[in-house]
């Protein structure tokens, strides 16, 4: 396991438009000792990261406590946040606590952050941002890609820069945050944008280039045109990593396979312990179903590991220096290796729609033209030969 | 005869060559142009009229598009559709202009704006090559209820009857032929629509599936709705053989494909090997300007032309995803099972040419050498 990611609470102060978890019923929220417990039981499975998600975590009361907590166990923290909440004095108390990272979502320009999220929701967020940077806590920005701001992205960079943000993640819009499903069409491309974004997307990527920024891998960037307008379904062709380093729990606690297949709960972490349910029996069986046929597959951004401040991400960061190599080697080292291994564990797992969609010829032949003119000579051969010899007969 | 089984060579040749390099060297056999999108009937298996709403292909880009098809030299055929394409006020100039090209000009309507002999006169005179009327039914009862529409049954019917009476004052004119669109609702009917046909004096009857995941119709059909259930294929083989043997008979009813694969599509067990798609046969030009065959578009004919759309790295895209796609639609757009390799091909023609007298043969086969010359030049071509 590399990340738990606990949604501490469906509260928010913030309606926004892509998400309505808000308004779900948030059953019973843990307690801070339950919370805890299910920290100290992860242990055993050595997760790098712990997540605190929601809702708006930094409404308990116990975030902080929670955050020293797990830090207290030298796991890297990382916070996701509106920003409305980050003043000074939190952003003090927090670089206190040991935070690790903090995520703030910024959605692009003023009037389109505050159209997405509610007025005034922008300037607490760069507010956010300078208060954060200011305590010399990692703060990281989170955008989500959808229709109303596809062509705010090299603002986000330029954002990111000004402040000098380290990271900026990029996640394409989803719908399972929407209760009322109808309304994500607003969010999800035409066919024009479709083709516009594209362009954005490669500027996007000049610029993660020249700023230093890291981002997402290229390849993840590069997809997010074709998936959010309904084409490409599968980042992963071979299963989704996410099923076996990532650890969804929601605020009632219940564990998630993930977020997309939420309707699968493996159990209840008031009932069990997260170790025995991250190994169970039940929780194979499900991921090795969700592998195989249980999943339409996404582009979440739980394939994209963002360890924080550590030797991956310099890493990273070196391969972004201009003029190098920009294939997001790191990553895909990572991936194989993941790949590797889960065909190992679990026989062959190919989903041969998406696999390999190559622009190359193909039709039984390893090489496209070569071998269609080899073809054509050997068919001209047989066709001659046969002119001769009814020639012969006659 | 000889003619026919070259021409099925070159086709075969073609999608062969056309598929290994993934370029369109075999120009489309038929190019749906979708003139708008506005419907004046509400059919429940179509869902094109909510979508795109109010765009329309210029006439210019129309002309420049027609152009470009007639200078390909290959056989293509446009099939204009919709929507209704009666409803374009210009459609007789479209269908005139087309025809000046040289081109085989189709066209799809649901027959309820003919409602007139003078009407019915001057789409015969207007120089289309085939004018297909959808019957959906053998009684007014099954038709008006599929296209949503009371009364829709006596004015296709009407249509057709009048023109078979325009067309047999004047030698020529189009094809008149209708299409059924098989589904649960008239799956009993389909062979009562033969002495109907015959009734009205059809040149040419066609079956063909109901479609339920089109992605050009944005699957706007619900899944299940339309498909035939366990009870239902029964009566569908059943009346598959009878229209088989109809068919021996009398040869105004057209089969695209083998009959039987109906039923297996319907139960979900026809296999990819029995069926391949051919992305190079069929394209379709929206309203709003997109090219598709199935599944993405390929470009947009209001920035560049429609060859250079088939070659954009898109086009190679869709027509990969087209040749992986495991659920075989059976519409207009597949490849013959010996275009799989090309031994298959050369066996095949070989075998069709073998009652023919010696002369013949060396003929035949002189005319195969040649297009497979030319098609070895514009392979080389692409390879440098």
């Amino acid at each position: 396991m590399r990340e738990i990611i606990l949604s501490v609470t469906n509260r928010c102060n913030l309606r926004c438009a892509m998400c309505q978890i808000p308004e779900m019923e948030d059953g019973n929220e843990m307690s801070t000792a339950q919370l805890k417990g299910v920290i100290r039981d992860s242990l055993v499975l050595g997760p790098d990261n712990v997540v605190f998600s929601g809702g708006e975590p930094l409404l308990r009361d116990d975030i902080l406590e929670l955050i020293s907590f797990a830090s207290g166990y030298k796991i890297n923290t990382c916070l996701t946040s509106n920003g409305t909440l980050i003043t000074e004095g939190m952003a003090r108390k927090l670089s206190s606590c040991g935070i690790g990272v903090v995520n703030v979502s910024i959605e692009g320009p003023e009037e389109i952050h505050d159209s997405l999220r509610g007025k005034g929701s922008f300037k607490k967020a760069e507010e956010a941002l300078k208060n954060l940077l200011r305590n010399k806590i990692e703060a990281t920005i989170a955008t989500v890609v959808c229709r109303d701001n596809y062509q705010a992205l090299p603002f986000i960079m330029e954002l990111a820069h000004r402040f000098s943000v380290n990271t900026v993640k990029f996640q394409p819009f989803s719908d399972i945050f929407l209760m009322d499903k109808e309304r994500k069409r607003r969010f999800i491309f035409t066919e024009d944008i479709r083709l516009e974004s594209r362009k954005i997307i490669e500027q996007v990527i000049d610029l993660a280039c020249r700023y230093k920024v890291s981002t997402n891998p290229d390849s993840y960037l590069r997809s997010i045109p074709d998936y959010l307008g309904g084409y490409r379904q599968a980042y992963h062709p071979d299963g989704c990593p996410a099923l076996r380093y990532s650890c969804p729990i929601t605020c009632d606690g219940r564990v998630l396979l993930c977020w997309v297949l939420s309707d699968k709960s493996i159990g209840s972490v008031k009932q069990g312990r997260i170790y025995s349910l991250w190994n169970s029996a039940r929780h194979n069986r499900l991921r090795r179903a969700a592998i195989k046929n249980g999943c339409a597959g996404c582009l979440m951004s739980c394939y994209d590991y963002n360890p924080g401040q550590g030797k991956h991400r310099s890493l990273l960061h070196l391969a972004r220096k201009p003029g190098q190599l920009r294939k997001p080697g790191l990553y895909k080292n990572q991936y194989y290796r993941f790949y590797r291994w889960l065909r190992y564990i679990s026989g062959k797992l190919t989903n041969p729609v998406y696999y390999g969609l190559s622009i190359k010829g193909h039709g039984h032949l390893e090489d496209g033209e070569a071998g269609a003119i080899e073809e054509i000579n050997s068919a001209q051969e047989i066709l001659k030969d046969k002119i001769r010899e009814i020639r012969g007969h006659a | 005869m000889l003619k026919a089984i070259i021409k099925e060579f070159n086709s075969n040749l073609g999608f062969r060559l056309s598929e290994s390099t993934n370029k369109p060297l075999l120009k489309p056999r038929w190019v749906y142009v979708s003139l708008s999108h506005k419907c004046n009937l509400n059919c429940q298996m179509c869902g094109v009229r909510k979508i795109l709403k109010g765009q329309e292909l210029d006439f210019n880009l129309l002309k420049s598009i027609f152009k470009e098809i007639s200078q390909w030299g290959s056989d293509s055929s446009i099939v204009l559709t919709g929507g209704e394409p009666f409803l374009r006020q210009d459609i007789f100039d479209i269908i005139g202009y087309a025809a000046s090209c040289g081109l085989n000009v189709e066209l799809v309507t649901n027959g309820s704006l003919i409602q007139d002999y003078a009407s019915a006169e001057r789409i015969i005179h207007s120089g289309l090559k085939n004018i297909a009327v959808s019957l959906d039914g053998a009684c007014a009862k099954t038709h008006d209820y599929i296209r949503g529409t009371a009364g829709s049954y006596d004015k296709a019917v009407g249509a057709l009857k009048l023109l078979c009476q325009a067309k047999k004052k004047i030698a020529g004119g189009p094809q008149i032929s209708s299409w059924v669109t098989i589904m649960k609702e008239n799956v009993r009917e389909l062979y009562d629509i033969i002495p109907l046909a015959e009734e009205i004096g059809l040149e040419c009857l066609v079956y063909h599936p109901v479609v339920v995941n089109q992605d050009d119709m944005q699957n706007t059909i619900k899944a299940g709705r339309f498909w035939l259930n366990k009870a239902d294929i029964g009566i569908l083989k059943h009346n598959i053989k009878r229209i088989v043997a109809y068919q021996k008979k009398n040869n105004f009813v057209h089969f695209l494909h083998d009959p039987y694969l109906w039923a297996d599509y319907f139960s979900g067990t026809l296999t990819k090997e029995r069926w391949r798609c051919n992305p190079f046969v069929f394209i379709d030009i929206g309203p709003d300007g997109y090219v598709r065959s199935c599944g993405p578009a390929f470009g947009n004919v209001k920035e560049m032309s429609l060859s250079e759309c088939l070659d954009t790295k898109e086009a190679q895209m869709a027509r990969e995803r087209m040749r992986l796609c495991r659920k075989p639609c059976l519409q207009t757009c597949w490849a013959k099972p010996e275009a799989d390799s090309m031994d298959n091909i050369i066996n095949s023609f070989f075998s069709s040419i073998e009652s023919f007298p010696a002369s013949d043969k060396i003929q035949a086969m002189e005319e195969a050498l040649a297009s497979l010359c030319e098609y070895k030049g514009m392979v080389q071509e692409l390879h440098s």
